[in-house]
């Protein structure tokens, strides 16, 4: 198993400590895609931010290649585990041009760097010279989910958590950003966690489906 | 009755944008129309230019004719009336555009004080029983509670009763049910469906809700308008290969979309149909810029339905 959780609970302050995430036991294989569907404030999010390393639990178990990781992920394991939000335009710093934004994580985890190199991995996402120079707030919504798409396969991860990555986009623009993550998963072995409250979308793109309710996770039979 | 004749919008910059080229559209008293297309397509931009509410390097031509009147002319003092006395306007993200600092009954009665003189008391107490039209539920709570206790959905649906609580009569939706799920956007749905003499004009990238909501389609791509008829002409017998793909990629459908890249930007200067690179009916023809076709009242700009 390349990650799962062991009674995984989160509890926020103030919510008089009715669980967010309610002991989930979800686990994912490499080369697999699970989904996790519910409702809006079910807690599908909120487990991914957990495993993505970005909110602590309150109790539980993460586990990733076998070994237990505790909130302060090592370097490699935050490179192995990306997440895409499902808010291009608050996925990047508004201040920066596209460029910058980027180019990170060449200089975060010493990738070797060439421009024009660069160039060409981005056209695959249709980012283009032109989209480089401009802020966030002048590029599209789908521009940006698919420059924020390019700069997390740039790091080859190992677990995407896809956090309704297509929820604020056309039709066709899903299917573009979901044939891309299936292609990089054929290549990479790579294991997907799809979190969204489209149940079309979840049997379609999902090997196995957990139902989410009042931050209970139950696997779920697809055909259902 | 509100009609746009050949409506461009250009942004004037270092380089200029061309956002809105040439959309004409015409919305009869009590007609429900849905603007569709991708992110970038400018349906938001024309929406935005119906309101006047663009930045001031944002060049509009044409014409937006209310009964006659050409908005584009009218002056700041008439502008106040038309703004949410006249025609309202529902902006995305419903939450971001609530004031925080104020109750939810106030901002729904908000209006009524604006433009009809209302008593704050009574726009209030009207306001309740507008939560209670589009049933939110337990409304004199929610009138008397602050925009953040509340979901997506019901800010959304807030947003509805405040634009229509002037007596607006046309409504002007933007992406109501973006990132909404299913059971929300239901809601939604049913609040616009509670809507009976406004016209309404929702601009929204969600196939289904649009076929749901409106009679009426309008399909932008990469600024233009590319088809226009009503909703089970645009959906049963679609046309522009755009729409075709559109609705073929559709999670419903089996999201069939064979992949041709993506749509030019701005300031790709593209000569001919700009869906010709992606198009898999392309022709030779495609490189010059196709006309307008009229197909039994359904337009098209696809040569092949140019005669």
């Amino acid at each position: 198993m390349l990650c799962e959780t062991r009674d995984l609970t989160k509890i926020y302050r103030g919510n008089h400590g009715v669980p967010a995430v309610d002991r989930a036991c979800v686990s994912v294989d490499r080369a697999e895609t699970i989904g996790f569907f519910g409702e809006s404030g079910s807690g599908k999010s909120t487990l991914g931010m957990m495993i993505a390393g970005l909110t602590s639990p309150t109790s539980g178990q993460i586990l990733f290649k076998g070994e237990r990781i505790s909130m302060r992920y090592p370097k490699e394991v935050r490179r192995s585990i990306q997440i895409l939000f499902q808010h291009p335009e608050t996925s990047f710093n508004p201040q920066l041009e596209l460029i910058k934004s980027l180019t990170e994580p060449y200089r975060v985890y010493g990738l070797p760097y060439e421009y024009s190199e660069m160039l060409e991995y981005l056209s695959g996402f249709g980012i283009y010279e032109e989209h480089l120079y401009r802020r966030p707030s002048q590029l599209s919504g789908g521009e940006l989910q698919r420059a924020a798409l390019a700069r997390i396969l740039l790091v080859r991860p190992e677990l995407i958590i896809l956090d309704e990555p297509t929820s604020m986009l056309d039709v066709i623009t899903q299917v573009q950003i979901l044939n891309i993550l299936k292609r990089y998963q054929r290549e990479s072995d790579a294991a997907f966690i799809f979190v969204s409250h489209n149940s079309t979308l979840c049997r379609s793109f999902c090997d196995r489906i957990y139902s989410v309710q009042k931050g209970v996770f139950t696997p779920m039979d697809k055909e259902e | 009755m509100l009609e746009l004749k050949n409506v461009s919008v250009e942004f004037i910059s270092a380089s200029s944008v061309r956002a809105v080229d040439g959309v004409s559209m015409v919305l009869r008293d009590g007609s429900r129309t849905a603007i569709v297309g991708e992110t970038g397509s400018g349906k938001s931009i024309l929406m935005l230019s119906i309101m006047r509410l663009l930045a001031s390097n944002a060049a509009i031509s044409g014409e937006i004719l209310l009964d006659g009147e050409d908005i584009l002319k009218a002056d700041r003092k008439r502008l106040q009336q038309i703004r949410g006395g006249i025609i309202s306007y529902v902006p995305q993200g419903g939450g971001a555009s609530m004031n925080p600092l104020l109750k939810v009954g106030f901002q729904v009665g908000e209006p009524l004080m604006e433009h009809r003189g209302v008593s704050r008391r009574e726009a209030e107490k009207k306001s309740i029983g507008l939560l209670k039209f589009f049933n939110l539920g337990d409304e004199e709570r929610l009138a008397k509670s602050y925009p953040h206790t509340f979901s997506g959905g019901m800010r959304q649906r807030a947003m509805v009763a405040m634009g229509i609580s002037a007596g607006a009569r046309i409504i002007l939706a933007d992406e109501p049910t973006k990132g909404l799920d299913e059971k929300r956007v239901a809601l939604v749905t049913d609040t616009f469906n509670r809507l009976k003499d406004e016209t309404l004009l929702v601009v929204t990238h969600d196939m289904t809700f649009a076929q749901k909501v409106a009679q009426d389609i309008c399909v932008m791509y990469a600024s233009q308008q590319v088809e226009y008829g009503t909703a089970s002409q645009i959906i049963g017998d679609p046309l522009h290969p755009y729409t075709r793909d559109m609705i073929s990629a559709m999670p419903e459908n089996g999201m069939k979309y064979d992949d041709r890249g993506f749509a030019p930007s701005h300031e790709e200067d593209v000569k001919g149909c700009r869906y010709s690179q992606r198009c898999h009916e392309c022709m030779e023809k495609c490189s010059e810029m196709p006309p307008v076709a009229d197909v039994n009242g359904h337009k098209v700009r696809c040569w092949k339905y140019a005669v």
